[in-house]
C-alpha cells in the first residue's frame, strides 16, 4: 500500500497553507507530522481525509485520486469535536457503524467503558479531554489502512497518554499507514519510524528517524529545525 | 442516499416532533370548540391551521438547506463529509429530506386541516341547513364565468404540477447558492447575503426562462390535458434540479474546505 503526494498544495485566500509538497509513505509506516502551530499538518491531513482539495498537485493511495473510493480505507481523528448538537457517544457509535463497515460497534464500546465515557451523555457536554478520549475511541475502532490522528495525545491525562500509544502501537503492521501529528514528540517517537517535517507549509525535512535523527533525538532534531521559528 | 436522509430527519427530530405537536394541538381547539359549544374555536382552529400549515412547509423547506449552511460552516460538516459518499448522493440525499420534510409537514397539518374544516363545514350546515343552497351558490358563481367544475379541478392540478417543481427547483438553488457561497467565502459573516444574492441571481434566471419557454396556464377541459400542457414546466424544473444539484455537488468536492 502506498500513500502518495506529489507537488501538493493548498491556498486559503491567496495564502498558501501547504506549498509543493511530495513525500510517499508505505504501508507499515507510523510517521509523525511535526511542525509549529500553522504549519500546514491538519491541513495536509484533511487533504488525505479528502475533506478539501488540493489547489495544485496530487494525492492518491494506491493511485486512486483521494475521494469517495479512499474514504473507506480512511480513518481520520480530527483534533475539534464535530458531532452533531443532539449526539452522544451511543450516536456517534451507530452514524459510524451505518457508514463504515470497517466500524467495529463493540469494540468501541469497549473503549467507551475504558475510557469511563458516558454512553448516554451528550457530546456537547463533555470536558474537552473527555471528547477527545471518545474521537480516539471512534477512530481506533475502524479498520482502515489508513489511520490519521490529529494531536492525539494534547489535552488527555497521562493514563490516556499510554493507552493511546499503546493502541496505536498495537495497530503498527505492514498492511496499514498511521500518521500522528503532534507537539509532544517524546511520547510519540516510541511508536513512529518516520517523520515529516512541515514549517510554513512547505516540507523541511521527511525520512526515517533513523536518517533523519542520528546520534540525536527527535526533540533535538524538532528543536534544531523550528528553533528559529519558536523565537518568532 | 437513504443512510443520509435518516440522519436528516434524526437531527432534525425535535423540530418535527414540536411541529407535529403544534398541529395536533391547534386542531384539538376544533373537537374542544364542538364540545363546549363554541363555534368561535371551530373557526379559529380553522383558520390558525391553514396559517400554519404554511408557516410550516416552508419552515420545513428551509430547515434542511440552513442546516446545510452551518455543516459548510462548522465542524459537523466533517461528520458528512468524512464518510464513503458521493457529493453528489450526499446532496440528493440532503435536496430529497428537504421535500419529504416539508410533504410530512404540508400532508399532517393539510389533514389536520381538512377535518377541522369539515367539522366547521359540519356545524355550519347544521345551523343553517343550507348545504344545498350553498353548493348552488359556487355552481352559479362558476357557470356565470364560463367555467366547469371539471375545468376547474384540471386547471387546478396542472397548477399545482407547476408549483411543486418551482419547488424542487427553489430548494435546488437553494443548495447551490449555499454551496457557491461556501465556495467563495471560507469564513465571514457575509456567506448569507452572498448566498441570498446568487439565489436571486438563480430565481430571476428561472423567472426569464419560465417567460422564455413556458406556455401560459390555460383554462384545460379534462386532466389529461392539463398533465399534457404541464409536462415543459415539470422537465424544465427536473432538468434545472439535476443540474444545480449536480453543479453543488462538483463544488462540494472540488472547490468547498472544511
Amino acid at each position: 500500500m502506498k500513500l502518495c503526494a506529489k507537488n501538493l498544495s493548498r491556498k486559503y485566500h491567496g495564502v498558501y497553507a501547504l506549498r509543493d509538497v511530495s513525500f510517499e509513505l508505505n504501508g507499515g509506516d507510523v510517521c509523525l507530522l511535526l511542525g509549529p502551530n500553522g504549519s500546514g499538518k491538519t491541513t495536509l491531513m484533511k487533504l488525505i481525509a479528502g475533506l478539501t482539495s488540493p489547489c495544485a498537485g496530487e494525492i492518491a493511495l494506491d493511485g486512486v485520486p483521494i475521494g469517495t473510493a479512499t474514504k473507506r480505507r480512511v480513518a481520520y481523528m480530527p483534533t475539534e469535536n464535530y458531532f452533531y448538537s443532539y449526539m452522544t457517544a451511543r450516536d456517534a457509535g451507530k452514524y459510524y457503524a451505518d457508514f463504515f463497515s470497517d466500524f467495529d460497534f463493540s469494540a468501541y464500546e469497549a473503549r467507551v467503558e475504558r475510557g469511563q465515557l458516558p454512553m448516554d451523555a451528550r457530546i456537547r457536554t463533555l470536558s474537552s479531554g473527555m471528547s477527545a478520549k471518545l474521537r480516539l475511541a471512534l477512530a481506533l475502532s475502524r479498520d482502515a489502512e489508513v489511520m490519521m490522528f490529529d494531536e492525539p495525545i494534547n489535552g488527555v491525562d497521562m493514563l490516556t497518554r499510554d493507552w493511546v500509544i499503546e493502541e496505536i502501537a498495537a495497530r503498527r503492521d505492514a498492511g496499514r499507514i498511521l500518521l500522528i501529528s503532534t507537539h509532544l514528540v517524546e511520547q510519540a517517537e516510541v511508536v513512529a519510524n518516520r517523520s515529516l517535517f512541515l514549517s510554513h507549509g512547505e516540507l523541511v525535512r521527511a525520512g526515517t528517524l533513523d536518517e533523519l535523527c542520528g546520534e540525536r533525538s527527535l526533540e533535538d532534531l524538532y528543536r534544531e529545525v523550528y528553533g528559529g521559528d519558536a523565537q518568532c | 442516499m437513504l443512510t443520509i436522509i435518516k440522519y436528516e430527519f434524526r437531527k432534525n427530530r425535535t423540530s418535527l416532533l414540536v411541529m407535529l405537536l403544534v398541529a395536533a394541538g391547534l386542531f384539538l381547539l376544533a373537537p374542544f370548540g364542538k364540545a363546549l359549544g363554541k363555534e368561535s374555536l371551530l373557526a379559529l382552529s380553522t383558520i390558525f391551521l391553514f396559517l400554519y400549515a404554511l408557516a410550516a412547509f416552508f419552515y420545513a423547506l428551509t430547515r434542511g438547506i440552513s442546516a446545510y449552511s452551518s455543516e459548510l460552516r462548522g465542524r459537523t460538516g466533517y461528520l458528512l463529509m468524512m464518510v464513503p459518499r458521493s457529493t453528489m448522493s450526499i446532496l440528493f440525499g440532503k435536496l430529497l429530506f428537504s421535500l419529504a420534510f416539508a410533504a410530512l409537514m404540508l400532508a399532517v397539518t393539510a389533514l389536520a386541516l381538512g377535518a377541522s374544516a369539515t367539522m366547521a363545514f359540519a356545524e355550519m350546515v347544521e345551523q343553517t341547513q343550507q348545504i344545498e343552497g350553498f353548493l348552488n351558490l359556487i355552481r352559479y358563481g362558476l357557470a356565470q364565468i364560463g367555467l366547469s367544475p371539471a375545468q376547474l379541478a384540471a386547471t387546478a392540478l396542472c397548477a399545482a404540477v407547476e408549483i411543486l417543481g418551482s419547488i424542487l427547483v427553489i430548494v435546488g438553488f437553494s443548495y447551490l447558492s449555499v454551496t457557491l457561497s461556501a465556495t467563495l467565502l471560507r469564513e465571514g459573516k457575509l456567506r448569507g447575503l452572498v448566498s441570498a444574492l446568487f439565489f436571486l441571481a438563480l430565481f430571476a434566471l428561472l423567472a426569464w426562462l419560465e417567460n422564455r419557454i413556458l406556455p401560459e396556464v390555460e383554462l384545460y377541459a379534462s386532466y389529461e390535458e392539463a398533465l399534457l400542457a404541464s409536462l415543459p414546466a415539470s422537465l424544465l424544473h427536473i432538468i434545472l434540479t439535476c443540474a444545480c444539484t449536480a453543479a453543488s455537488a462538483v463544488l462540494l468536492q472540488k472547490k468547498v474546505s472544511l
